[in-house]
C-alpha cells in the first residue's frame, strides 16, 4: 500500500447509500420471510383453534341431546327432581354425566369431561401442552348454562375462558377463550320427546309426547282458538307455548317452562325457579341475537272424563287421586294441586259445554281464546 | 499518615476530580484549540509509516465516521430503533465537534474537512433516522427504494456542492528526490483535490529540486481518487499565500 491508508472522500460518500441499501434489502427480505413464516403459523394456529371450536361445538351438541334424554329417562324412572333444579341437573349431566353424584349410563363418552380429557391427550400426542391441564381446573374455566330458549326449545350456551396452548418450545400458540368471542351454543327441540311431568306424576300410567298444537303460540300474532271449537285442545294432547306469566283481573298465573316440567317443588320454589328460567331464557335469546322476546311457557291440558280421556281418568282413579270440583285443566296445576296442594290449586271453570271436564282459569282463557267467557 | 493528613489528601483528590470533570465537560462542549497535537493512541497504531499529524487527524476523522456509519447500520439492521439512532448520534456529534474544534488547527486547512465530515455525518444521521421512521410508518417496499434514491440524490448534491466550493484540480507537494526525468513528490492528504497522501512519481521540471514545494496537477479517476500527474509550478521559496503548503519539515515525513 503505497499511498492508501485513507479511503478517498467519494468512496466514503458511496458507503452511506450502500449500507442503507443493505439495510433495506435485508429488511425487505427478512420482512418477506417473516410474513411467510407468520402466514404458515397463522394457518396452523387458526387450523388448530377453529378445529378446537368445531370440536367443542360438536361435543356440546351431542352432550346436550344425551343429557336431555338422560334426564327425561331419569325423571320418568325415579320421579321428578325435588331438590336439584333441572338446569343444573342438565349441566352436571353434560359436564360429568352424573345426577346427584350418580353416573348415568346414557352419558358414557359424551360428557364434556370426556371431551376435555380426549383433547388433552390428543394435543399432548401432538407435542402441545394445554392449560388448564386437568378437568378439575378446567371446570373453573368453563361457563355452561342450560336454559329454555322458547317454549319448545332448550339451549346450552358454553364458553371456555382463558385456555392456553403451548408448543414444545414454550411458544404460546393460542391464548384466549373458546370460542374466541361470545358463546358456543347448541339448541335442541323438545318436540317429539316424552313430557317428563305427566308420567312422573302419574306413576307411568299416563304419558304424552310433546307436540305443538295447530296454533302453537296463541296470541295476537298467530291468532286465538275459538271458544266453540276446543276439540283439539281437549282431545289432541297437544302443547301450547305461552308467555311465562299471564294476568287478568288481579290474578297472575305462572306458566311452567320445559325445565319446570322436570321438577316437583313447593309453589314458592316453583315461582322462584320459573322466574329464574324465564330470565335465563331472555338472556339466552339475546346472546343468540334474538331481539324479540319469545314465549317460554309450555302447557298442555288434562281433561279427566270418561268420554274425553278415559286413560287419564283411569290413571287418576287407580292412584287414588281425587280432584277438586273446580280444578284447572292446566296439567301442571291440576296434578300439582292433587299431589302437592296449596297455592297450586287454582280454580277453573268450564270453557265449552261440549267438554264439561275441560276447565280453565280466566287468565289462561284470555291467553288462549282472547276471551274470558 | 495522620487522620488529618488523610482527610486533606481526600479533599485534594475530590477537588482535582471536580476540576478535571469540569474541564472535561468544558472542553467537550466548548472546545478550544489545543497546543499539543493529539496522541492518537489507537489511530497511530494503524499506520506503519511515520506520517504527519495532518494525515493522522484525517484518518482519525475517517475512522470515526466509518465506525459511526457501521454502528448505525447495525442498529438499523438489528433493532430498527429511532431512539438508538439518536442516542448514537449525540455522543458522535459531540465528539466530532470537540475533536475538530480542538485539533483542527493541526490540519493544513481544516475548513473543507470540517464541512465534509459535518455534512456526511448529518446526511447519514438523517438517512438512517429517516429509514427507521419510514419502516415504522409505511410497510410498502416501494417507498424504501424511493427513499434510497432520494438519499443518493442528496449525497450527489452534497458532493457537487463540496466540489464547487472547495474542489481543486491541483495539490501541493514537496519534492523528495529527482531521478533522471522523474521527480518523486510527497503530497499530503488533500480532500479538496481528493488526493490520498503519499509519494508520487511525476515528470521532472527544471527547478524541481529536493525540498522544494511544488504545485502539481491532479487527474481525477472515477471512484479511485485523484493522482498527481505533473508539476505545474515550482516555488523557489515558501509561497506566501499557502496555508495549504504549510508542510511539516521533511525529516518528519522520512
Amino acid at each position: 500500500m503505497r499511498r492508501g491508508f485513507l479511503i478517498n472522500a467519494a468512496v466514503l460518500l458511496i458507503i452511506i447509500p450502500l449500507l442503507l441499501l443493505a439495510a433495506v434489502y435485508e429488511g425487505v427480505s427478512s420482512g418477506i420471510m417473516k410474513a411467510q413464516s407468520q402466514n404458515i403459523l397463522l394457518t396452523r394456529d387458526t387450523f388448530a383453534v377453529s378445529t378446537l371450536e368445531q370440536d367443542f361445538q360438536n361435543a356440546l351438541d351431542l352432550s346436550l341431546k344425551r343429557a336431555y334424554i338422560s334426564l327425561t329417562d331419569y325423571v320418568i324412572q325415579n320421579g321428578l327432581l325435588t331438590t336439584e333444579n333441572a338446569s343444573y341437573a342438565l349441566k352436571t349431566l353434560m359436564m360429568t354425566g352424573t345426577i346427584g353424584g350418580i353416573p348415568q349410563p346414557d352419558m358414557a363418552n359424551v360428557t364434556l369431561e370426556e371431551w376435555f380429557n380426549n383433547l388433552v391427550s390428543y394435543l399432548t400426542s401432538q407435542g402441545l401442552k394445554v392449560y388448564p391441564s386437568n378437568f378439575t381446573a378446567f371446570e373453573s374455566h368453563i361457563k355452561l348454562v342450560v336454559a329454555p330458549l322458547d317454549s319448545f326449545h332448550l339451549v346450552a350456551l358454553a364458553r371456555i375462558d382463558n385456555i392456553t396452548i403451548i408448543d414444545a418450545s414454550g411458544r404460546i400458540m393460542y391464548n384466549g377463550s373458546v370460542p374466541e368471542s361470545g358463546y358456543a351454543y347448541s339448541v335442541i327441540s323438545v318436540t317429539g320427546f316424552e313430557d317428563p311431568f305427566l308420567p312422573a306424576s302419574l306413576n307411568g300410567l299416563y304419558t304424552r309426547v310433546i307436540q305443538p298444537c295447530s296454533i302453537p303460540y296463541p296470541g295476537p300474532l298467530y291468532g286465538y282458538y275459538e271458544v266453540n271449537n276446543v276439540t283439539e285442545l281437549a282431545l289432541g294432547w297437544c302443547y301450547l307455548g305461552v308467555n311465562a306469566t299471564g294476568t287478568y283481573n288481579g290474578q297472575t298465573v305462572y306458566y311452567p317452562t320445559i325445565l319446570n316440567r322436570f321438577e316437583r317443588v313447593s309453589y314458592a320454589t316453583y315461582i322462584a325457579r320459573q322466574q329464574v328460567y324465564t330470565s335465563m331464557a331472555l338472556w339466552a335469546q339475546r346472546e343468540l341475537g334474538i331481539n324479540t322476546t319469545l314465549p317460554v311457557g309450555l302447557i298442555t291440558f288434562l281433561v279427566p272424563s270418561d268420554t274425553a280421556d278415559p286413560t287419564l281418568l283411569g290413571a287418576l282413579t287407580s292412584l287414588g287421586i281425587t280432584l277438586p270440583a273446580n280444578y284447572d285443566s292446566l296439567s301442571y296445576y291440576l296434578l300439582n294441586c292433587a299431589l302437592v296442594g296449596g297455592s297450586y290449586c287454582i280454580s277453573g271453570s268450564t270453557v265449552n259445554s261440549e267438554y264439561p271436564s275441560f276447565k280453565l282459569d280466566n287468565v289462561t282463557k284470555l291467553l288462549v281464546f282472547n276471551t274470558t267467557g | 499518615m495522620t487522620f488529618e493528613d488523610f482527610l486533606y489528601s481526600l479533599g485534594e483528590r475530590v477537588e482535582t476530580i471536580g476540576t478535571s470533570i469540569r474541564r472535561f465537560f468544558g472542553l467537550l462542549f466548548r472546545p478550544e484549540p489545543s497546543e499539543k497535537p493529539p496522541a492518537f493512541r489507537f489511530t497511530a497504531r494503524l499506520v506503519k509509516r511515520r506520517v504527519t499529524v495532518h494525515e493522522l487527524i484525517s484518518l482519525h476523522l475517517q475512522l470515526m465516521f466509518l465506525a459511526y456509519l457501521f454502528l448505525n447500520f447495525l442498529v438499523v439492521l438489528l433493532t430498527r430503533s429511532a431512539l438508538l439512532v439518536v442516542l448514537i448520534a449525540v455522543p458522535y456529534f459531540t465528539y466530532l465537534r470537540y475533536f475538530i474544534g480542538r485539533y483542527g488547527s493541526f490540519m493544513l486547512d481544516v475548513r473543507p474537512y470540517r464541512f465534509f465530515y459535518y455534512g456526511v455525518s448529518l446526511i447519514s444521521f438523517f438517512a438512517f433516522l429517516g429509514y427507521v421512521l419510514l419502516r415504522k410508518l409505511l410497510p410498502v417496499v416501494f417507498y424504501y427504494y424511493a427513499y434510497l434514491v432520494a438519499v443518493v440524490f442528496s449525497i450527489l448534491l452534497f458532493w457537487w456542492y463540496f466540489k464547487r466550493t472547495f474542489g481543486r484540480d491541483y495539490a501541493y507537494g514537496t519534492v523528495e528526490e529527482v531521478k533522471g526525468d522523474l521527480v518523486r513528490v510527497f503530497v499530503h492528504d488533500d480532500i479538496c483535490a481528493n488526493v490520498k497522501p503519499g509519494l508520487y512519481w511525476v515528470p521532472a521540471t527544471p527547478d524541481a529540486e529536493p525540498g522544494r514545494v511544488v504545485k502539481v496537477l491532479v487527474e481525477e479517476r472515477f471512484m479511485r481518487g485523484a493522482v498527481p500527474v505533473r508539476i505545474l509550478e515550482v516555488y523557489l521559496s515558501e509561497p506566501s499565500q499557502s496555508s495549504q503548503t504549510e508542510t511539516p519539515p521533511n525529516d518528519e515525513i522520512e
